[in-house]
């Protein structure tokens, strides 16, 4: 999982569902909740651009 | 006059650091001699809110907080706008940084004479480094975030339309992108993947053409 890339005293706000350091985003994708999907989702996002990402600084 | 109408709660750590960042919108729409009408912090209120677009009227509309599909949330989360009072916005250029209100609340909106109403179809990001929790203007994961989604409302009170402040958003984010992805600095890698996600949920409702005056 490459959200472990990012470094432990990172949170993330999203909405109304909170804050999720590092380890409680890796959690949730573990279960399955909604946040948890979104973040696979930012994940998933983010490799599938970067052939775009890679053409741009070329 | 122009008007700008600006709700910025502060009940959490998500909406404390959008209403830090929004201080540049205010500051920007008072130097470009508009009238700037706020409801901060607790004042975000659905009645003080409705209560504001009513008698005073806008014509730029900018929203900080949380939200869902149908409804945008001020102080604590009470609901201060949904598809019941989306009329509120007729003939306004709106801007919702929140998540997902751009998909029900702004087709409702725009339906009702709302000219173009800007914001997200998907969750909005910020990420956040802990100890610039007090300090979000020096937080170098949340700046590139929160500087791409301030262009937004900076272009409109340029007078760009819609549709161009959208896509000054999006060049911003690839420029940054562009700088970040060849960095060894390890918050960067937080602030990549939030400008994506936000990128790819960006998104406007209405009129593209739309510009105040």
């Amino acid at each position: 999982m490459r959200l472990n890339a990012v470094p432990q005293d990172v949170s993330f706000s999203i909405g109304k569902y909170g804050d999720y350091t590092r380890n409680q985003l890796i959690e949730e994708v573990e279960k399955g909740t909604e946040v948890g999907k979104a973040a696979t989702e930012m994940e998933l996002s983010f490799l599938r651009k970067l052939p775009k990402f890679a053409k741009m600084i070329e | 006059m122009t008007r700008l109408f600006i709700t910025r709660p502060q009940h959490d750590k998500g909406t404390y650091y959008l209403y830090i960042w929004s201080k540049k919108i205010i500051d920007s729409a008072e130097d470009h001699g508009w009238i700037v009408n706020k409801s901060d912090g607790p004042k975000a209120t659905r009645a003080e809110v409705q209560s504001r677009l009513e008698k005073n009227s806008a014509d730029f509309v900018f929203f900080n907080g949380h939200g869902n599909e149908s409804e945008m949330s001020g102080h604590n989360l009470e609901t201060i706008l949904d598809e019941s009072s989306s009329h509120l916005l007729k003939n306004t250029i709106t801007f919702t940084r929140a998540c997902n209100c751009v998909v029900k609340l702004g087709k409702s909106a725009v339906d009702k004479g709302c000219k173009s109403f800007i914001g997200y179809a998907g969750k909005f990001w910020i990420p956040r480094i802990h100890k610039f929790e007090l300090t979000p203007l020096k937080d170098m994961a949340a700046k590139p975030v929160l500087e791409v989604s301030n262009q937004i409302p900076l272009s409109i009170i340029k007078n760009c339309t819609a549709s161009e402040a959208v896509d000054s958003a999006r060049a911003l984010t690839i420029k940054y992108i562009s700088k970040l992805i060849l960095s060894r600095e390890p918050y960067n890698r937080a602030a990549l993947k939030a400008l994506s996600q936000n990128d790819d949920s960006l998104a406007y409702k209405g009129n593209g053409d739309a510009k105040i005056g």
